[in-house]
């Protein structure tokens, strides 16, 4: 009774402070119902066309096995507790004859629109395996992390999981921070600006909950997509980064390999696989180039090509220095746009392709173990 | 928290509504103003919020003591104890640093070697708004011109009111702790025209301002060796526009917020650009701040009660102390010391010429312009070397461009709507505000979804650094 008086008090002055202003508050309302229409209307619109959304919940993971696999795979594959890794789920403790494979990564291996039966450290293990190898894979991948974030999870994990080979495939995670890092940073007007902690953007700041809430939406991705991303390709650009910046990419790849070696692990490098490459430039997809400017705004497309030259350029010069194996991934993807479902990202056979060109490369190498019968070419 | 936001989004409408339910009660609705204040302030950095209690309440207690004092002597030491604290927290979070280096760079001139002290000290936001807002109801007491005001929490929600806060316009406590006193004068046409001004500010905060910005001025000025004379020129202008849409966007974001809630705040620009000489300029820009340095510092040094010389002495001092409260830095002194040139030869100007009109009155708005656009190069630069570079590319009267079509079309747009009556629109405005609700939050929603994806990054106002 006490709450229903308190509630009625309550609802009374707001019936009141409502009529001071002619129910013009409501106008919030109907705002606030405008936006969640559009909101709805399209989450639905991108719920059919499977894409996951926050009302409609996942609706794009159809991996083409029988129903009920993707419940059986959520089972079998991580991340789940105690294991942090998005591939098959294994204990700590491993027998001699296994090699454990370390995948250092961002969103293209976590790749969340994939079901983890698609994805490469997924499909790179089940290659070994069935050529006969004994390895397990962790994907050791997390959608926006950068080299250093991967060397943090590496040392705070590694001492745990133990592994024998420590995988780095990074890209555009990277040329990203070094874009903010370097190019941004020059264009805002500030008094002081000497002081540049890149670590800083290796670990962003958490946005508060009202800036997450509204990045999730369906209509900000959208507005992204095509208004951003359309303003931003008109803007002043930058045909290259600083080689200032290609210094401090080379030392976060130099602590990759340390850090690998510190626990253990051989690192072995990767070159970064882009659907376009030079030759097509002026034939871009819209869709590619939506996606390149939809969070940058400051490389050009001639930059991107330029900046992934140079970084696979970077990667092949390390390897080398550091008498550490290269994977050239690209090599793979020449003449192949149709194996990515962006400039980045792969479509699954991509994924099937990465794992083929790393297992050739790690067995090549001879960095997992003998098969146990017969060549693991047959 | 910015106005531009996502976060505002969700705060404005959430005080509205808290606010609409105690309007009706004096203490409660000061408390709903003061809490909603300190959160919106605290949401950009909560340890500062303790330095405006602190400004609030020694402005609070002198103005007290003040009040009971007839003694002139005591009075005045009281008013500099005021001023000392006020200043004395804005020079050591402000200017304490420059004027170390500063004094460190003259020394190796003199052969002496002085290492620079340096306070590691983040600049709190909004300290040179509301220090003068406080500033200017001690001063006010002292000289007799508003009684004390006894309550503290009023007198807190006036120091720390959200919307002027951290960008301006700087009230005066003689305009605001009345309305105070009085309550909120709540309406349906004053909700209307706050939230037209709210969606003003923001069409030119993110549609002018920030692309303006971003599709080009911050390009050009980072390298300005790379861009023709050309690109440069429009750069400028482009800065121009992008300035005085940013912070008139702010103020008209405040004001159009003070208004939703019931309070006036007094305008802040009436298109400056329009001006026929620099004088006229500086009655249309920042206004309250211009007015503050007015009556507070120029006057305070004799205004022009003395000899002629003596007026373009206080002039000139009164425009290097306002470059100065732009932000410490060698470049704000130039461009107050630029304006302070041009105050001078302008009151000689006008003394000679007789007002004309016609076409005389368009070449005297567009040289005003120019003369005030030169001096945004020295206020926007970020260093000598960059003006210098600047200045020698556009003596360079190369061709060419490197801007984007859209680029001219947004500096297009930004000079058509500063020339623009908006007061002319009041009959759309009504017509408009006559629609049933839903329509309304058709087109307001619809406004907000175009901010949203015309946002790219998250931009600051740029007045926040000052």
């Amino acid at each position: 009774m006490l709450l229903t008086g308190q509630s009625f008090c309550i609802l009374n002055a707001i019936w009141g402070g409502a009529q001071v202003f002619q129910n013009r508050l409501w106008l919030f309302f109907w705002i606030a119902l405008f936006l969640s229409t559009v909101e709805v209307g399209l989450e639905y619109r991108a719920h059919l066309r499977g894409w996951d959304s926050p009302v409609f919940g996942r609706a794009g993971l159809s991996d083409g096995d029988e129903s009920g696999s993707a419940a059986q795979a959520a089972r079998i594959y991580g991340p789940a507790p105690g294991f942090p890794f998005r591939s098959r789920i294994v204990g700590a403790e491993k027998d001699r004859e296994t090699t454990r494979i370390w995948i250092a990564s961002a969103s293209y291996a976590q790749d969340e629109y994939q079901p983890p039966t698609k994805i490469f450290p997924v499909r790179l293990e089940e290659q070994l395996t069935d050529s006969g190898h004994s390895v397990q894979v962790l994907n050791a991948s997390q959608a926006g992390w950068g080299v250093q974030a991967n060397i943090d999870m590496l040392q705070d994990l590694a001492p745990i999981w133990s592994p024998d080979v420590a995988i780095l495939y990074q890209g555009s995670a990277d040329i990203g921070q070094l874009i903010s890092a370097y190019l941004a940073a020059e264009e805002i007007q500030t008094v002081e600006d000497d002081e540049r902690d890149l670590n800083d953007d290796a670990t962003p700041a958490r946005p508060n909950w009202t800036v997450r809430f509204v990045e999730s939406t369906t209509v900000y991705s959208i507005l992204k997509g095509y208004v951003s991303a359309r303003i931003a390709k008109t803007r002043v650009l930058s045909d290259e980064l600083p080689p200032e910046a290609f210094e401090t990419l080379e030392k976060r790849v130099v602590a990759f390999i340390a850090a690998a070696r510190a626990v253990g692990a051989v690192p072995v490098l990767s070159t970064f696989a882009t659907s376009h490459h030079r030759k097509d430039l002026g034939n871009f997809p819209s869709s590619v180039t939506t996606m390149l400017f939809k969070y940058n705004l400051h490389l050009s497309l001639l930059g991107w090509v330029d900046t992934v030259e140079k970084f696979n350029r970077l990667m092949a010069e390390v390897a080398q220095e550091y008498d550490v194996l290269l994977i050239d991934v690209d090599a793979a993807f020449a003449d192949a746009p149709q194996l990515f479902r962006d400039y980045i990202h792969f479509a699954p056979e991509g994924h099937d392709r990465v794992a083929v060109t790393l297992a050739n490369g790690l067995q090549k190498a001879a960095l997992v173990p003998l098969p146990r019968t017969g060549d693991w070419a047959e | 928290m910015n106005f531009n936001s996502s976060s505002f989004l969700f705060f404005f409408p959430a005080v509205v509504l808290l606010f609409a339910l105690v309007r009706g009660r004096r203490v409660p609705r000061d408390l709903c103003l003061l809490a909603t204040s300190y959160f919106f302030y605290m949401s950009w950095n909560w340890k500062y919020a303790g330095l405006i209690a602190f400004s609030t309440l020694v402005d609070y207690f002198v103005a007290r003591v003040m009040g009971r004092q007839t003694n002139p002597r005591k009075r005045m030491a009281l008013l500099c104890l005021s001023l000392s604290t006020n200043l004395g927290l804005l020079g050591l979070f402000k200017y304490f640093n420059f004027f170390a280096r500063s004094a460190a760079e003259a020394s190796e001139i003199f052969g002496l070697d002085l290492s620079a002290a340096h306070v590691d000290l983040l600049l709190p936001v909004g300290i040179s708004f509301y220090t003068f807002q406080t500033l200017s109801y001690t001063i006010d007491v002292y000289r007799g011109a508003i009684p004390v005001e006894r309550n503290l929490l009023r007198f807190a929600v006036f120091v720390s009111f959200f919307p002027q806060l951290v960008a301006g316009p700087i009230v005066r406590a003689s305009e605001f702790l009345p309305q105070l006193r009085k309550g909120p004068q709540i309406s349906p046409s004053r909700f209307d025209d706050g939230m037209s001004l709210i969606f003003r500010g923001l069409f030119k905060k993110i549609v002018i301002a920030d692309l303006l910005a971003t599709l080009g001025v911050d390009a050009v000025f980072s390298d300005p060796s790379s861009f023709s004379s050309w690109d440069l020129l429009f750069a400028l202008y482009g800065y121009s526009f992008q300035i005085y849409n940013d912070f008139s966007g702010y103020s008209d974001i405040a004001i159009g917020a003070a208004k939703v809630l019931g309070y006036d705040i007094p305008d802040n620009f009436n298109r400056p650009y329009l001006s026929q000489n620099v004088r006229e300029f500086w009655t249309r820009w920042h206004i309250s701040l211009s007015s503050w340095l007015r009556d507070y510092l120029y006057i305070s040094l004799g205004g022009n009660r003395k000899t002629a010389f003596r007026t373009r002495v206080n002039l000139l001092l009164t425009m290097l102390l306002g470059g100065l409260w732009h932000g410490a830095a060698m470049n704000f002194v130039l461009w107050g010391g630029y304006h302070g040139l041009l105050l001078v030869l302008a009151g000689r100007g006008t003394e000679r010429t007789p007002h004309r009109s016609g076409w005389s009155t368009v070449w005297r708005r567009v040289g005003c312009f120019h003369l005030v656009v030169f001096g945004w190069l020295l206020f926007r630069v970020t260093s000598m070397e960059n003006f210098v570079d600047y200045a020698f590319g556009l003596l360079q009267f190369s061709g060419g461009t490197r801007l984007n079509g859209s680029f001219y079309a947004v500096l297009a747009l930004a000079a058509l709507a500063h020339c623009l009556d908006w007061n002319r629109f009041e009959a759309w405005r009504s017509r408009f505000f006559a629609l049933p609700l839903p329509l309304q939050a058709v087109v307001f929603g619809g406004l907000i979804l175009g901010f949203c994806g015309a946002t790219l990054g998250a931009p600051s106002f740029i007045y926040f650094q000052f």
